[in-house]
């Protein structure tokens, strides 16, 4: 029996390692690394420290493992990112949607010859790994699990890279909301592996959450348990479950939006981010010793890509006058997509404070202490504030510059740069940043949890009615 | 058994904001049939077969290939035609018989079935002899063949065919017009637009006109031109003189609509008998006219197409 190709994975492995291009990159690859890697080892020599060789295997290991992360991160949307838009602009997309081939097939098999591809690279540059087994110090099961965790987030920004594909109307535009959106996961989840790479370095095993998500802390984080709901969980399985999941979820929407059913597309969307969010929240709040920094991001980062994705876009009222619960589900336009954002947020901040409730009373413990009733009802009042204030900020984004990324750009900057500017001013007067996390939290959402800053709410929420003022102004 | 009609459009209209693009079109076509569908460009000739691609849903009315809806069950119906759409973009990376065999196999064609098949198409679309060739190195009118080649990979009943032949030289034009007719004999059914006449004149059973979304006629060619348009051009010569003359004593005589001058001549727009025809000529010299060349003006689709579009072609 012969499995069934995928014809799309067949044309497109084809395509991909004919003559000397794929050879080429391989090369480049490698050759990357050895300068790069080799560079380093020859500085840290000249400084002649006496360390014992399991140490610097272990550092060589960390930095061969970074490089092909960085490496991977910056290809991997850039090789995805053209797949669609590039059979749309050469108009050979309907051609093969009419042969019966389903939306899903082709977003897979496309993604997969990358993964594929991804794969061959890192096969063909272990060679420059295997220098680790000669100083020792890293067992090779932790590099496999390594190497697992980085292909996983290859997917990842692959899923991203495609489903920018499927949206964008031109490869520019593909390239770059793909590379923006890879970034931005990229950032984020970096903090939550802080505490994985301190462990590269010490002994200690800490208890962190979400330390492998991001492969930079796959290196370190393969021996880490991670505890939610008091159950240990290894923070591989953690971070297998959230990429494949995250993956997942891109292709879907990359298929959705292939089929060329817009308000299908959008309306999938939103409660695919629904789903998530809640579930994240949930997650977060279940997590144990999770400190109060994680949330006060949350209650800035979530509101704000909130409303800048679903609060910008179509002005038309696309959806059927009903409820709300109708308009903020089975809508697609901006003003529905606001409600969206609005009602999101609350729901996953009322289940982040569930769930820890829930935990505090299931565990009998008193460990949270940062968690207190007030810190965490001014969080959930910023939160509300703070999105309320943004759905301003998109209608005058929507009113004031033209097309639906132009609004969504100037949601996103428009509200974070003041806040930023804002939160680092009052960060300086109160310099009461205990911690590099507690001063990014600080800077942009205030320290609720020392000073209740009621004045602020005020300023945010003037800011936001000064906004929505001026979107109506004489329309 | 009763084979249902490959191609049924009832009171199909397609609507945009405010442009009708296809408005309340009907057509039947049995097996063997080749409908040339003309008009100018922006006629809503690709909308029509877009529809049958089940690329775009009418706003109203019904659309069946081979007896199956095609908003109810596109999938079904993509399995039985082959679409050409008037531009398209072929893989310059691959070979002549991958990007075939990447279309059979999306076809779901059976991986032993592909080799005869492909040969076989090529074979007709006379590529045999590039099957290994790069598709970048085709010329237009070949990579015009290979598209065709590939809309018959999975021997669709019906073949849509938009503009097959635009941007094409004579020669290669000549080329798809052969290919055309051997289809024909293979029994497909197949509906081509173009908004070149000449084109389609010779091997076409039947041909529609349509005209800002409306199909101003349809039905077998030699009907179009004889009955159903019925007017006939004459055209008359007579020294520059006479030409006056000429003009009052044909005015009002029977089954003359209309008499033009055209350089030279005088083009009668007639639609009388052959009977009326001598009549004409009679009375002309009757009236002392002296006539250097009277005849028939060799009506074809071209004429009739004017005819029946004049004015509204902006």
């Amino acid at each position: 029996m012969t499995i069934p190709m995928n014809p799309i994975f067949e044309k497109e492995i084809r395509t991909r390692l004919r003559g000397a291009r794929a050879f080429q990159l391989l090369f480049a690859y490698v050759l990357a690394q050895v300068l790069i890697i080799g560079g380093l080892v020859w500085m840290s020599a000249a400084f002649g420290t006496e360390v014992p060789l399991g140490e610097i295997g272990k550092s060589f290991w960390a930095l061969t493992f970074w490089m092909q992360l960085g490496l991977v991160t910056v290809i991997t949307p850039g090789l995805t990112s053209g797949l669609l838009v590039a059979e749309r602009e050469q108009q050979t997309l309907d051609t093969i949607l009419l042969t019966g081939l389903k939306p899903t097939h082709i977003v897979v098999g496309k993604l997969f010859s990358i993964a594929l591809f991804i794969i061959w690279l890192l096969v063909g540059s272990l060679p420059v790994t295997a220098i680790v087994f000669l100083t020792g110090g890293v067992p090779p099961s932790e590099i496999l699990l390594a190497y697992v965790l980085l292909t996983f987030s290859a997917m990842v920004y692959g899923s991203i890279g495609i489903a920018s594909s499927a949206v964008a109307k031109s490869q520019g535009k593909a390239t770059l909301l793909a590379y923006t959106s890879a970034m931005a996961l990229f950032i984020v989840t970096s903090i939550a592996a802080v505490p994985a790479i301190g462990g590269i370095y010490s002994e200690a095993r800490h208890t962190a959450y979400f330390t492998a998500i991001n492969a930079l802390g796959a290196p370190g984080a393969t021996t880490f348990n991670e505890m939610y709901f008091g159950i240990n969980v290894p923070a591989w399985l953690v971070s297998g479950v959230i990429n494949s999941s995250l993956t997942v979820i891109f292709t879907l929407l990359a298929a959705y939006h292939l089929s060329g059913c817009q308000p299908c597309f959008a309306i999938a969307l939103r409660r695919t981010i629904y789903g998530m969010f809640v579930a994240f929240a949930a997650l977060l709040g279940g997590a144990n010793q999770l400190h109060i920094e994680y949330i006060q991001l949350f209650a800035f980062i979530a509101p704000l890509t909130l409303v800048a994705t679903f609060g910008t876009g179509s002005s038309a009222n696309a959806s059927a006058p009903g409820s709300i619960w109708k308009r903020v589900f089975y809508g697609h336009d901006a003003a529905s997509g606001r409600l969206f954002a609005f009602f999101t947020y609350t729901v996953g901040a009322i289940v982040i404070f569930g769930a820890t409730a829930a935990f505090r009373v299931w565990t009998q413990t008193d460990e949270l202490q940062p968690f207190t009733t007030r810190a965490v009802g001014q969080l959930l009042v910023s939160g509300l504030v703070n999105t309320a204030a943004l759905t301003g900020v998109a209608a005058l984004g929507m009113r004031l510059v033209p097309g639906r990324w132009a609004a969504l750009g100037f949601t996103l900057l428009g509200w974070a740069t003041p806040m930023f500017l804002l939160g680092i001013c009052t960060a300086f007067l109160q310099s009461s940043s205990s911690s590099a996390l507690g001063f990014i939290a600080q800077t942009t959402v205030f320290d609720y949890s020392q000073s209740p800053n009621t004045s602020h709410w005020i300023v945010t929420a003037v800011a936001g009615a000064g906004c929505w003022i001026i979107a109506r102004w004489k329309r | 058994m009763n084979e249902p009609l490959r191609i049924d459009l009832q009171n199909i209209t397609k609507r945009y904001d405010k442009l009708t693009a296809v408005d309340n079109l009907s057509l039947a076509l049995g097996p063997g049939e080749i409908f040339g569908f003309i008009g100018p460009n922006g006629a809503g000739k690709t909308t029509t077969i877009k529809i049958l691609a089940t690329l775009l849903e009418p706003t109203t009315g019904v659309a069946m290939v081979d007896g199956i809806n095609v908003v109810e069950n596109p999938n079904a119906v993509r399995a039985r035609i082959g679409y050409m759409p008037d531009t398209f973009g072929v893989y310059d990376e691959f070979k002549v018989w991958e990007y075939l065999d990447f279309f059979a196999a999306a076809y779901k064609v059976p991986k032993s079935d592909r080799p005869g098949l492909i040969d076989l198409v090529l074979d007709l679309t006379n590529l045999s002899n590039k099957k290994d060739a790069y598709v970048e190195g085709l010329s237009r009118g070949m990579k015009q063949r290979l598209c065709l080649a590939r809309t018959m990979v999975h021997n669709p009943k019906v073949l849509l065919l938009d503009e097959p032949a635009s941007g094409l030289d004579p020669r290669a034009r000549i080329e798809i017009r052969d290919l055309l007719k051997e289809l024909r004999n293979l029994g497909k059914t197949i509906i081509v637009s173009s908004h070149i006449l000449p084109e389609l004149a010779d091997f076409c059973t039947s041909v529609g006109i349509i005209e800002k979304g409306k199909l101003l006629v349809s039905g077998p060619i030699d009907s179009l031109i004889g009955d159903n348009i019925g007017v006939r051009v004459l055209e008359l010569k007579v020294p520059a003189e006479d030409k006056a003359t000429a003009s009052k004593v044909l005015g009002p005589l029977k089954g003359v609509r209309n008499v033009a001058e055209r350089g030279e001549f005088l083009d009668i727009q007639f639609d009388g008998g052959i009977d009326a025809q001598s009549d004409l000529l009679l009375a002309l010299i009757n009236a002392k006219v002296r006539i250097i060349c009277f005849g028939e003006v060799q009506t074809d689709l071209e004429a009739v197409f004017m005819n029946l579009t004049r004015g509204l072609v902006a």
